[in-house]
């Protein structure tokens, strides 16, 4: 190896340097400069947009850029996300008037970019009128996840409810991520999905008794759709072989159960899973019948640290409660004073 | 080794590139709103940050998330950040049950805030960062926990951002690394930054470069492969039954990020378990650091010598095939880059000017190898700034050209300081861990 054999090596490092130090100078300075025009665009916008829903017209002559630029979009976007009524009305008007629906069902329906695809949809899915039904539902067949879901969110705001079986299935077919956010869509429903979900769980779950992911955030979300109705599918998947479903359902009972069901749930107090255990603990909390106290007070004696605590918890909500843990706190063992001790302190109770 | 970068940047751009288009598709709002994103318990410990901890606790109690709770260990801290927390949060004390899942030193009181706020302060005899953290696991609630610093300032949505990762497959994420850069210069207002700075000193200016190499250039290369072997204790996010099962962080250890990592990989592939340890380079948050010579040689010393530590305790990992590619791949390269590199390069300090006099050295064949290793270790530090354009900082001209001249200034009296102190590192005798004392502005005072 010679000097001379390494000198195109050192020159084309040199050039490689200089060469990265160009780009790198450029890159910054384009960015620097595109960062900045947009921040001015948007700026524009919430200006425009903000003044029309202040003087409540819309003017004449709009210009055509806006209904092209992306960046447009968003702002409207967000603005339909935080406004209600006549200033929601206001926004839809202008959006009609620069043939938004139009241009972003377009985009949605043709642009090969996935990402461009998403994006359309989901700002389609803030103006969603019934007239878009059938392109959601087209849509929610898309080769890309996130056009599926902004297809979801434009049918959870539709609130149509033909979509929920399709959303149920997705919980499945889709990519966690994805299918939590398809669980969101459900809730967006409202109570009005409770029906289809509950018939869902009798068909499907109860009869192949299996569990999966599927199941639990379908038993999930009716747990926070919070509907009464939903109290006697829950209580018979607390005899599901699967510990997390019974974990589940039990989570469901405490947020949609009502007093009448709390026997049922106080028999799953000797389930062997202490995660079950724990979790019917906590719903007993939730319900707040006073019927649950003695079997919380049995809680206070169980073999696990967890369902020790949200049994001690539970009965910190419990007027009747509040009582046997002060009694507790003056006479208990050791742990079971500092548990008593702790809750009655978070309680506001005393304690301490 | 410019090769070995070159590579890994290559990975590290690959893995920006899939970032890129998930982000594009970020609905931060729909898990800010959504009932399935699980709580976290933020655990911070504290030993004498009287200075600034009042301000990084309110910074991160507006943290978009919702969810969390922020445990605060005071490791027996001789200063008033114990009194400081108390006036400051209006924390009173609580007899509350306390589950010793890891051993730790006695915990003197544990106070919860009056304010409706989710902070927990937990006063405890002095044990060291790692016994502080193992408190906070101790103290926790939720199943994930995020291991922090008591003196970084959170950016509002990292950690939406980090447990973005853990929902993508929640079976298998065990751990989330952060983004950290340097906050030395940066405008923070109300607890976030507004403005990120280079730093006033070439010193600074290095650092920020190294990071970017860090963090942007390297990590995501290893995260596609699920064969990061550092989570920086700045920014950590675990799994808390995991944490728990490896017994925590290691007290007294001088490297205890990067034992806890490669514990829990060796942990996890000893069982067998399907896991992924991930890195968010979105997850971004901010810490101060050294600004002058000693304190920096300190920290590098330091930081070598748990490198070393963690060379002697995970050796039998080196090239064992049970552990797949960290066994095979990752950490030998990593133990060789950084562990045994310096070692070369330090003794080519003497080698280098004993043949040249003895008249052995082809002086010209050596000049022309220099040069270029400096053209090319050059070209990598701007490589490294350019997927660093994916995050927009220091995005003015004049940031441009300094850090430019940053990338050609480097390996021109800063590189050579480092290999110093990475060799003095392996001698003079293993002082046990102590709390960086590193002179704190406070995050209020950072505004400029």
């Amino acid at each position: 190896m010679t000097s001379s054999t390494l000198l195109p090596w050192v020159i084309g490092s040199a050039a490689v340097a200089v060469l990265l130090t160009a780009v790198l100078f450029v890159v910054k300075v384009a960015h620097h400069d595109l960062t900045r025009r947009a921040g001015d665009r948007r700026a524009h916008y919430i200006g425009a947009v903000g003044e029309i829903l202040a003087r409540r017209t819309i003017p004449e002559g709009l210009p055509v850029g806006w209904s092209d630029d992306p960046i447009f979009h968003d702002t409207l976007s967000e603005f339909l996300s935080i406004v209600a009524g006549e200033e929601r009305r206001i926004l839809t008007e202008l959006s009609s008037r620069l043939g938004l629906s139009d241009r972003l069902a377009s985009r949605a329906r043709h642009l090969h970019r996935s990402a461009a695809r998403a994006e359309a949809v989901h700002h389609l899915a803030e103006l969603a009128s019934p007239a878009h039904g059938p392109l959601f539902h087209q849509l929610f067949g898309d080769r890309s996840p996130h056009v599926r879901l902004g297809a979801a969110r434009g049918l959870a705001r539709l609130g149509d409810l033909s979509a929920v079986p399709r959303l149920i299935q997705a919980l499945a077919a889709e990519r966690p991520w994805i299918a939590l956010r398809m669980a969101d869509m459900l809730l967006a429903f409202g109570p009005s999905a409770v029906p289809n979900l509950t018939k869902w769980l009798r068909e499907i779950a109860l009869v192949s008794l299996q569990g999966n992911r599927q199941t639990t955030q379908v038993i999930r979300v009716v747990g926070l759709l919070s509907d009464p109705a939903a109290e006697p599918v829950l209580q018979e998947l607390l005899d599901s072989p699967d510990p997390l479903v019974r974990m589940r359902a039990a989570e469901a009972l405490g947020r949609c159960g009502t007093p009448g069901g709390v026997a049922r749930l106080a028999a799953a107090m000797t389930d062997a899973d202490w995660r079950v255990r724990a979790q019917v603990a906590s719903s007993l909390g939730m319900i707040r019948d006073p019927s649950a106290l003695d079997v919380l007070v049995t809680g206070l004696h169980d073999e696990s640290w967890w369902v020790r605590q949200n049994s001690a918890q539970a009965m910190a909500e419990l007027p009747a409660g509040r009582e046997r843990l002060r009694e507790m706190a003056d006479e208990g063992t050791d742990e079971i004073v500092q548990i008593a001790h702790y809750q009655l302190a978070l309680a506001g109770r005393g304690g301490s | 080794m410019q090769g070995y970068l070159l590579a890994v940047g290559l990975a590290s751009w690959l893995e920006l590139r899939r970032h890129r288009h998930l982000g594009k598709f970020d609905r931060s709002a729909d898990m800010l709103s959504s009932a399935t994103t699980p709580p976290v318990s933020i655990i911070v410990p504290a030993y004498n940050e009287a200075a600034g901890i009042v301000d990084s606790v309110r910074s991160m109690s507006m943290l978009s998330y919702p969810r969390f709770e922020i445990v605060i260990v005071n490791d027996g801290s001789t200063d008033e950040t114990l009194d400081r927390m108390i006036e400051a949060f209006r924390m009173e004390a609580i007899s509350t049950p306390y589950r010793g899942d890891i051993a730790t030193a006695p915990v003197r009181a544990i106070y919860r805030s009056r304010l409706p706020l989710p902070i927990i302060l937990v006063d405890k005899e002095n044990g060291g960062r790692a016994d502080a953290i193992n408190t906070g696991i101790n103290v926790s609630r939720y199943p994930y926990v995020l291991l922090t610093d008591a003196d970084v300032v959170l950016d509002g949505y990292c950690l939406l951002r980090a447990m973005r990762h853990v929902l993508e497959d929640r079976q298998a994420t065990v751990a989330v690394g952060g983004n950290v850069r340097p906050l030395n210069g940066a405008n923070v207002e109300y607890g976030k930054v507004t403005k990120a700075d280079l730093g006033p000193t070439l010193l600074e200016r290095t650092q920020v470069l190294e990071y970017v190499r860090s963090f942007v250039a390297t990590r995501p290369g290893w995260s596609r492969f699920n064969t990061m072997l550092l989570l920086s204790g700045a920014f950590g996010l675990f799994r808390r039954d995991v944490l728990t099962e490896v017994g925590g962080l290691s007290r007294g250890h001088l490297g205890e990020d990067l034992d806890l990592t490669m514990r829990i990989h060796r942990h996890l592939r000893d069982q067998k378990r399907r896991y992924r340890i991930v890195y968010a380079p979105d997850a971004v948050c901010w810490t101060e650091v050294p600004n002058t010579r000693e304190v920096l040689s300190r920290q590098r010393i330091r930081w070598h010598r748990g490198l070393f530590a963690a060379v002697r305790d995970f050796a039998p990992m080196l090239g064992n095939p049970r552990y797949g590619g960290l066994g095979l791949v990752a950490w030998p390269l990593f133990m060789l880059f950084e562990f045994v590199a310096p070692i070369i390069e330090f003794i080519g300090w003497f080698v280098i000017p004993i043949s040249l006099l003895s008249g052995r050295l082809n002086w010209p064949v050596a000049l022309s190898l220099l040069l270029i290793a400096y053209f090319i270790g050059a070209a990598n530090s701007l490589l490294a700034l350019l997927l660093d354009e994916a995050f927009g900082y220091f995005s003015r001209p004049i940031d441009a050209l300094r850090l430019i001249g940053v990338a050609f200034l480097e390996n021109l009296g800063m590189r050579q300081r480092t290999v110093w102190w990475r060799t003095r590192a392996l001698w003079g005798g293993r002082s046990s861990w102590a709390w960086g004392n590193m002179q704190r502005r406070g995050v209020a005072n950072l505004s400029n």
